[in-house]
């Protein structure tokens, strides 16, 4: 009967171990990233953030998962089928991604949950440490040029003919 | 023996998941997020997967194979990713830059999921909205409309400087004659 | 003899309100609301229209056949309802409305839903239109808009999954009040049998968004202003230039030789003056010799 129980503690206790995380964690990542983000408005109806990056582990761990954070959201990070390349990408409206540096923090999947109760317990969110950042630098949506050529060009014409007008006047005079 | 009981219940648990009626439903929209789509130009393609189900969908699988090599170069992005889990009520989207090599109308179809809705399941396909045909216009045709055309309006100036240049040295220099001639008045 | 108006004036009220009896309530609802926004109103007028004139000539029979044929129009209508299949289900999710609550749709927004359609059965579904409408909320069956119909012509395969996305946008008009809306999947089975799965099928209220004060906005306003103070101060500066030039001109053609005090001999140097002032004076040279060189004057 003893060892029957004896058994049974320990195969439970594989089974938690098992339960509470498949996943790996990253020692000492190093970063590769590119990324983009929407230039022109006529050619994107809502700002698009997309960063692409490759992240090599020093104990070699492929195939993680990992989550990011943007501030106000938090998504899981996608990675490429053969595992070796990972994308996040978000979508704002043009009024709400002004242009300047978006901080990405990525946390794996402890790290993750460590974030969930910092925000539900509403403490500071930024004490968590990440598992690495990423920053992208959006150079903002240009709207078009500032004043459009047939303006500028009458504004032209407008001081020419003004230049022309004083002129004559004083001649007239 | 309570002790054992308990971790043999909760080893089961852990095994089965959260109860076995909850499954996840996968939707999922695919938009092209231009206004104008110009041959050459950026194309963003945006897919948006929402799990309206009760329990998380493991191994997304998100393939597109809607964008032949010939007709479309991939800039940025990925077009065949996975995610390893997605919580229920939450949403993730996925983007694409793409370059259109050929302008004329295209078909946008839909892109393909497949995601496993509760452990231990049989994947599940399923396709993602499809946005339809549009009509990729030349970059001839958008410069014309959207271009700033300094260039055209630089020549413009270049040819109204003869109607304005030449009245404008025959005053000046007259001016300048005159001036010449009051200040020899004055002395 | 005075009978003969009342009763004429009987038979005019009361044939209207046996048409309405009659009929369906879609009639009735056309009279009793005082909106109009809807079009199909128009039309429901002038049915009741034709129906009051012919009354005056024939009460009875016109009536009667009128009622008759309209009831025998809703039955060919009833006779099919289409339904969902069962081997067919359907989910729904608006993707747009995050900022509000359920059942809230923003007025003048796009507003994008989100159909999943799952193949149960073991025949291929052909999936072909989305459609969505606007209903009056106490009355399903009368329409105040339509919304464009959505063609897929999709062939969704046993035991797959396909999500179809239907847009539309509510006018300004309608914010602020409530309304049926349905949305509706048309689909056909393998055999050509045609179902219908009403997806969204609630009332919901039509809200405007507070977008609050722009940036844009307050700088256009400033713009506008100062658009508008430019405006008022070159009028000013033309009404001062030309007040300038008519008595000036007046002055130099009416007085003649008379006043010699205006004139200004400051640029004059101080020989010709004096040589001027020793011959006699107020000669017109020196007039002559001011307008021409008016020009060098600064």
């Amino acid at each position: 009967m003893a060892s029957w129980t004896k058994m049974f503690a320990l195969f439970s206790l594989v089974l938690l171990f098992f339960c509470s995380s498949n996943a790996q964690t990253c020692v000492g990542p190093t970063v590769e990233a590119t990324s983009f983000t929407s230039a022109e408005a006529n050619l994107a109806m809502e700002t698009t953030f997309l960063v692409e990056f490759t992240l090599s582990c020093k104990n070699a761990a492929k195939d993680l998962v990992l989550h990011a954070d943007i501030g106000d959201r938090q998504f899981p990070v996608s990675r490429s089928a053969d595992g070796m390349r990972y994308q996040i990408s978000w979508t704002a409206e043009h009024k709400q991604a002004p242009a300047g540096s978006y901080e990405v923090r990525f946390f794996d999947d402890e790290g993750f949950a460590a974030l969930r109760k910092a925000q539900r317990s509403d403490q500071d969110v930024n004490a968590v440490s990440s598992l690495f950042t990423i920053t992208v630098h959006h150079r903002g949506v240009s709207q078009g040029p500032w004043a459009s050529s047939p303006t500028v060009a009458a504004v032209a014409a407008f001081a020419v003919w003004l230049f022309a007008y004083r002129a004559k006047r004083q001649i007239q005079d | 023996m309570r002790i054992l009981t308990a971790f043999a219940i909760f080893g089961l648990v852990c095994l089965a998941g959260s109860a076995d009626d909850n499954v996840a439903r996968l939707l999922a929209a695919k938009h092209v997020q231009n206004q104008y789509l110009v041959e050459g130009r950026d194309l963003t393609v945006t897919y948006s997967i929402y799990n309206v189900g009760t329990s998380a969908a493991l191994n997304v699988q998100l393939t597109d194979e809607g964008f032949p090599e010939s007709d479309f170069k991939v800039k940025h992005g990925m077009p065949t990713v996975n995610w390893a889990r997605i919580a229920p009520g939450t949403n993730v989207t996925h983007s694409i830059v793409l370059t259109p090599l050929k302008s004329g109308k295209f078909n946008f179809t839909a892109a393909e999921l497949s995601y496993v809705p509760s452990e231990g399941a049989q994947p599940q396909i399923g396709y993602t909205s499809g946005p339809g045909e549009g009509g990729i216009m030349p970059e001839r045709d958008y410069d014309r409309k959207f271009s700033p055309h300094i260039l055209d309006w630089a020549a413009f100036a270049v040819m109204t400087l003869p109607s304005i240049g030449i009245p404008l040295m025959l005053w000046y220099s007259s001016n300048r004659k005159y001036r010449i001639s009051s200040k020899a008045k004055k002395h | 003899m005075a009978f003969l108006p009342k009763l004429l004036l009987l038979f005019l009220i009361a044939l209207p309100t046996s048409v309405f009896v009659a009929d369906g309530p879609g009639v009735a609802m056309a009279q009793e609301q005082a909106e109009d926004v809807v079009e199909g109103e128009d039309e429901e007028d002038e049915d009741e229209a034709e129906v009051e004139t012919e009354s005056d000539e024939d009460a009875g029979g016109t009536e009667t056949a009128a009622a008759e044929t309209e009831e025998e129009e809703e039955e060919e209508e009833e006779e099919e309802p289409l339904k969902a299949s069962p081997d067919a289900d359907t989910t729904v999710l608006f993707t747009t409305t995050n900022t509000l609550q359920d059942q809230q749709i923003p007025a003048t927004k796009l507003v994008r839903v989100l159909v999943g359609f799952t193949n149960k059965g073991d025949k291929d579904f052909i999936v072909e239109s989305m459609e969505g409408a606007f209903r009056y909320p106490q009355d399903y069956s009368f329409y105040i808009q339509n919304f464009t119909t959505f063609t897929f012509n999709t062939v969704v395969q046993p035991n797959t999954q396909a999500s179809f996305e239907y847009l539309f946008t509510a006018a300004e008009p309608f914010a602020g009040r409530p309304f049926g809306l349905t949305i509706a999947l048309n689909y056909k089975d393998a055999d050509g049998n045609p179902f219908l799965d009403a997806v969204f099928n609630e009332t919901i209220s039509v809200v405007e968004l507070d977008e609050g004060l722009d940036g844009e906005m307050f700088f256009l306003y400033i713009f506008l202003a100062a658009a508008v103070v430019l405006l008022i101060i070159g009028g000013q500066q033309l009404m001062a230039s030309m007040g300038k030039k008519r008595p000036a001109k007046k002055q130099v053609v009416e007085q003649g030789t008379q006043n010699q005090s205006d004139v200004d001999f400051d640029w004059i140097p101080k020989e010709t003056v004096d040589q001027m002032n020793k011959n006699s004076p107020r000669r017109s040279p020196r007039r002559r010799a001011k307008r021409a060189t008016g020009s060098d004057e600064k």
